[in-house]
């Protein structure tokens, strides 16, 4: 893109933990000018000296105002009717995971994505561009390893001692634990990698928290290929994990780790090893393998980039778009509508037995 | 950036032989004593990294001062020798034909295996990744007969340019592979190639060039924008290499009049213009050539901690250890993919 280009005025709405990683990433921007933060709690904006720009407490106001891009992070029960107002006021849309809390959410903002086809909307899945599964995604796309023969998938986190009391617990608001929180972007990368899955199978668990949404989820998906995946989706894995294994014909790759700003999740590598046979007696099973290790996370800035870009140059959203966003809520749909749940105890925090 | 870590182990032993080495070595002093003995030809030099002129005394190896720059950390040679006496003793002395004669073909087998197929492997998987279209590769100032002969026979490269060798061209016997040589004994010749190769090799030549500024800048401007540049070689930030100092059997000129640090080596690529796409130091060695070290010379000054791991023979924590190493970018051997910007 040319520098040289006009600023576009960017504005935030919902200033919790994502709109404060979104404001670093417009002030860093050399296509962007921050504008505007809108929460309903305008004292979390005022707290914060950092911010330079207008502050407004209701993004009614805020998208009356001379504003090209939103950045919607609100929770996910508000975020669908943000997003339609935006596009109907003429802006162009950033809208974090998960796109809403249900199907019909999606449609809803897909529809008004339709009515203005000159506005571009994409969705924050930014695991698509951490440098392990940029990494992974080029070899696999190289095709000199075969195709893929299956995905395994874990991802989770250890629920912390607000896990009760977060938005992202309560189903009114989220529309539903784990899944659609944290293992949504590993569905995702599953469409990334292997394309769209026809046949699942889930188990949703309440093993633990005391919550109405599910702390664990145990997802089997199968494509027309005869591609098959697992996911474990986890609000009771005490260690924080992030582990996607790709196995082709000829290749294996892991990506395991993610860089973030706490390194919770370990450092981010990429184990790449080849398949041995008959040629390899003495190594049988155990190849050498060749492990990456990465120092830079700039899935978020890639990301927004891209999407600016896509505003720039009027090019189709092609990654995270709505229809990424439709396809991977499908499989959310499928799995809640399918769930089983599996009975068994609840445990309070501190492990007493409740029921 | 990427670094690169493998899992498996090596042995020095099965590339430098002992006895065998031992012989080199004693040729080559011969050699240099011989051959530079007027040490009034040699030249002072900067830093050959980050041109600082601010260095110490390091050490000394065959009666020629190497020095520590005070900047980056880099060790060369200095005063040094020119290309061209380099070039000469690569051509003519007797160290290198005994290399050539007898210790390259004792180790042969192991260096196709554990060494130049890696580097295949290595070359095509980073070019699958960052290349597309024909392949066309420059090999810069080789002194290995074997590996251009590898490359020679390598299908995978559409164009392939051997620049300025370090070995006599006659002494490859296969006329076949003669009449496949596109060659550019003058690196200043190189104009008709400029912009046609994306792929540039300099395997261990930053070690024994004098004008490390002139490799780089020509090797920048034969490659096209976006062309790949690979390197290896070894760097004094290696455990092994600063444990033996001095006493490290790796470093002598002239094979090794430069060793240059981590930090001088992304020093002199960012000079160039050159953005570092893979910096990874795979080494197997590092531990096994400190150990067998001790092993022959237990008086060496060796820190305390490393004598107590060296103590507990324990092959899964030489293991660990080396793994430690390559994670951290501990080890002496470094190789790097650089691409034009």
């Amino acid at each position: 893109m040319k520098s040289k280009q006009k600023k576009l005025n960017a504005a935030i709405v919902g200033y919790g933990y994502m709109g404060k990683i979104r404001k670093k990433i417009i002030e860093t921007s050399s296509h962007m000018e921050l504008v505007g933060i809108c929460d309903t709690n305008k004292n979390s904006i005022l707290a914060d000296d950092s911010v330079k720009c207008k502050i407004y407490d209701s993004y009614e106001k805020l998208l009356k105002s001379k504003v090209d891009i939103i950045f919607v992070c609100t929770p996910n029960s508000f975020s669908p009717e943000i997003v339609v107002s935006s596009l109907k006021k003429g802006k162009h849309v950033f809208c974090e995971k998960p796109p809403g809390r249900t199907l019909d959410d999606v449609k809803m903002m897909m529809a008004a994505e339709k009515e203005n086809p000159s506005l571009k909307l994409m969705f924050g899945f930014n695991h698509r561009y951490h440098p392990g599964i940029l990494e992974a995604k080029t070899i696999v796309d190289g095709g000199r390893f075969g195709k893929i023969l299956f995905l395994k998938g874990i991802y989770g986190k250890s629920g912390g001692k607000d896990y009760l009391q977060s938005w992202r617990n309560r189903k009114e608001i989220s529309g539903g634990g784990i899944l659609v929180d944290q293992g949504i972007h590993m569905l995702d990368l599953f469409r990334y990698f292997c394309g769209d899955f026809d046949e699942i199978k889930g188990f949703l668990s309440k093993m633990f928290w005391d919550s109405d949404v599910e702390d664990n989820a145990f997802v089997y998906l199968k494509n027309k290929e005869g591609q098959v995946a697992t996911l474990h989706s986890s609000a009771t894995l005490w260690k924080h994990t992030f582990k996607l294994e790709i196995f082709l014909e000829e290749a294996y790759l892991i990506v395991s780790g993610l860089l973030s700003k706490t390194g919770s999740y370990g450092r981010e590598t990429l184990t790449f090893g080849r398949r041995q046979f008959e040629d390899e007696s003495f190594a049988l099973g155990n190849p050498r393998e060749e492990i990456i290790y990465f120092d830079q996370d700039l899935s978020w800035t890639t990301e927004v980039e891209k999407f600016i870009e896509c505003i720039f140059k009027d090019k189709k959203v092609e990654n995270s778009s709505s229809y990424d966003a439709l396809k991977v809520m499908e499989l959310i749909d499928r799995i809640y509508r399918d769930e089983t749940i599996i009975d068994g105890p609840i445990y309070k925090l501190k492990g007493e037995k409740i029921q | 950036m990427k670094n690169v870590v493998f899992n498996d182990m090596g042995r020095e032993a099965e590339f430098k032989p002992d006895p065998i080495f031992k012989k080199y070595l004693k040729l080559t002093e011969s050699d240099i004593k011989k051959e530079f003995k007027y040490k009034k030809q040699l030249k002072v030099s900067d830093c050959p990294a980050c041109e600082s002129r601010k260095n110490s005394k390091a050490f000394s190896k065959f009666g020629f001062q190497y020095v520590e720059c005070q900047n980056c950390g880099t060790v060369y040679m200095s005063p040094h020798m020119e290309d061209s006496r380099i070039k000469e003793h690569f051509l003519n002395s007797q160290s290198i034909r005994f290399w050539r004669d007898t210790l390259s073909k004792a180790t042969q087998d192991k260096r196709k295996e554990k060494i130049y197929n890696h580097r295949w492997q290595w070359i095509n998987d980073t070019v699958e990744e960052y290349l597309s279209g024909d392949r066309n590769i420059a090999d810069f100032n080789s002194k290995n007969m074997d590996y251009v002969i590898e490359l020679l026979n390598n299908k995978y490269f559409n164009k392939k340019l051997i620049v300025n060798p370090y070995f006599n061209i006659e002494d490859v016997t296969d006329n076949d592979l003669k009449r496949k040589l596109s060659l550019a004994s003058d690196p200043r010749n190189l104009f008709s190639n400029k912009n046609s190769i994306n792929i540039t090799t300099l395997f261990e030549v930053i070690d024994y060039t004098s004008d490390v500024d002139t490799l780089m800048k020509t090797t920048k401007n034969l490659l096209c924008k976006g062309g790949l540049c690979f390197i290896t070689t070894i760097s004094i930030s290696g455990f092994d290499l600063q444990v033996l100092w001095e006493n490290s059997r790796s470093i002598f000129p002239v094979d090794r009049i430069n060793v240059l640090s981590q930090k001088g080596l992304e020093l002199l690529f960012k000079r160039h213009g050159f953005e570092i796409l893979e910096f990874s130091t795979p080494g197997v060695l590092d531990f096994d050539i400190v150990e067998s070290e001790f092993k022959k010379h237990p008086d060496l000054p060796i820190p305390r901690f490393i004598r107590t791991v060296l103590a507990r023979d324990d092959e899964q924590l030489k293991q660990d250890f080396q793994n430690f190493l390559q994670v951290n970018k501990l080890s002496s051997f470094a190789r790097i993919v650089l691409r034009k910007k």
